[in-house]
């Protein structure tokens, strides 16, 4: 039978693999390296000819990811096995031979730093990321307590989609189930002085805004009943007393159209 | 006899695979994956320390038998085989799960 072409970057992405395998303790990789070299060198081919070049990415996270883990995981089993026996220094001696390997291939060194340098970094951002849209919590009190809520419409195909202010309305009344709720409306406004008018991002808000977020302004009150009939105060961000203002006194005097 | 402790998941996974004969490394990685609809996909850095550990135990031996059988690059692949104290932990495993099953279906009988 005929040997699937190989992927490009199998071999040296085998040989940056081998060397990564001195994580794992000195019986382990004396049993199994070269079984685990092959099993890569599977892998990277199958993950290539499955996924392309996005394949060969992802199995390099994950690789790393997992001999990283599981051969520190290794290397502390072993120690713990042969506690007590201070002649087998391997983890020191495996350390140095590496060290002596790299400076004797500097070119093949270089594409390992490379290599691991950008599989680190694209780790990094793939977890900051993962963090940041999915583990983090909302920068808002008790925000486990905050919920969306979305109105359906099937008669014309839609499925989530926000309510119309009425519908809010009764929401707000009608409801026991929520401390307090509010309705928003991403817009847009014009910052005008002196010199210049500028579009900048604003959202059209019921007065319960902040007490659902649980925070209050820095400067000033909070938005209170009643007042937001047909348009109330406008509260600033400090994002834009930086970008508009300068200096936070000034923003007196403000005119929003 | 001592008792056995439990498998884990991987570990019951391996002997299993490895119940209708040996198998190399990558062999036990697609079989695993198409017994689970993908849903486990061993590395190479993962799989050889549960195979290490199982080799410890006795539960699965090189097989070097099966290399003969084969041609081409799957000649000079290890492969390994379930041992008869394998198998047993396997079965012993399973009725386990069995009877947890069982139990829980039971209850939700009652329910």
């Amino acid at each position: 039978m005929n040997e699937p072409k190989s992927a490009p970057g199998l071999d040296a992405s085998a040989r940056v693999y081998g060397v990564l395998l001195h994580l794992y303790s000195k019986g382990f990789r004396a049993a199994h390296a070269q079984d685990a070299v092959d099993l890569f060198r599977d892998r990277f081919n199958e993950e290539f000819q499955r996924r392309g070049w996005f394949g060969i990415l992802l199995f390099w996270l994950k690789t790393l990811v997992n001999v990283g883990w599981h051969g520190i995981a290794d290397r502390l089993g072993a120690a713990f096995t042969r506690r007590g026996d201070r002649s087998d220094s391997a983890f020191g001696r495996d350390l140095a031979y590496a060290v002596r390997s790299l400076r004797r291939a500097p070119g093949f060194a270089v594409g390992a730093a490379i290599t691991l340098a950008l599989g680190i970094g694209a780790t990094v951002t793939l977890y900051t990321l993962v963090d940041s849209v999915l583990l983090r919590p909302l920068p808002y009190p008790e925000s486990d307590r905050i919920v969306q809520l979305w109105e359906a419409n099937p008669s014309i195909g839609l499925d989530k989609e926000g309510p119309s202010p009425w519908n809010f309305v009764d929401w707000e009344r009608s409801t026991t189930s929520f401390e307090s709720m509010t309705a928003w409306y991403l817009t847009s406004g014009t910052y005008r002085d002196e010199n210049r008018a500028e579009e900048v991002r604003s959202a059209q808000v019921t007065t319960g805004f902040f007490r659902v977020l649980g925070v209050t302004p820095e400067l000033g009150r909070d938005f209170q009943e009643l007042e937001g009939v047909p348009y109330g105060p406008v509260m600033l961000s400090d994002r834009f007393g930086v970008e508009f203002t300068e200096r936070i006194p000034r923003w007196w005097g403000v005119r929003w159209s | 006899m001592p008792q056995q402790s439990p498998l884990n998941q991987t570990q019951f996974l391996i002997l299993l695979v490895l119940l209708d004969g040996p198998l190399h490394g990558y062999g036990i990685v697609k079989e695993i994956a198409a017994r689970t609809d993908s849903g486990v996909r061993l590395e190479p850095g993962n799989l050889y320390r549960f195979v290490k550990r199982l080799m410890e135990l006795g539960y699965i031996a090189d097989a070097p038998q099966a290399r003969s059988d084969e041609s081409g690059r799957d000649a000079r692949r290890r492969y390994f085989s379930l041992t008869r104290k394998g198998r047993e932990a396997l079965e012993g495993d399973a009725a386990r799960m069995r009877s947890l099953v069982l139990a829980l279906e039971s209850r939700q009988g009652n329910g």
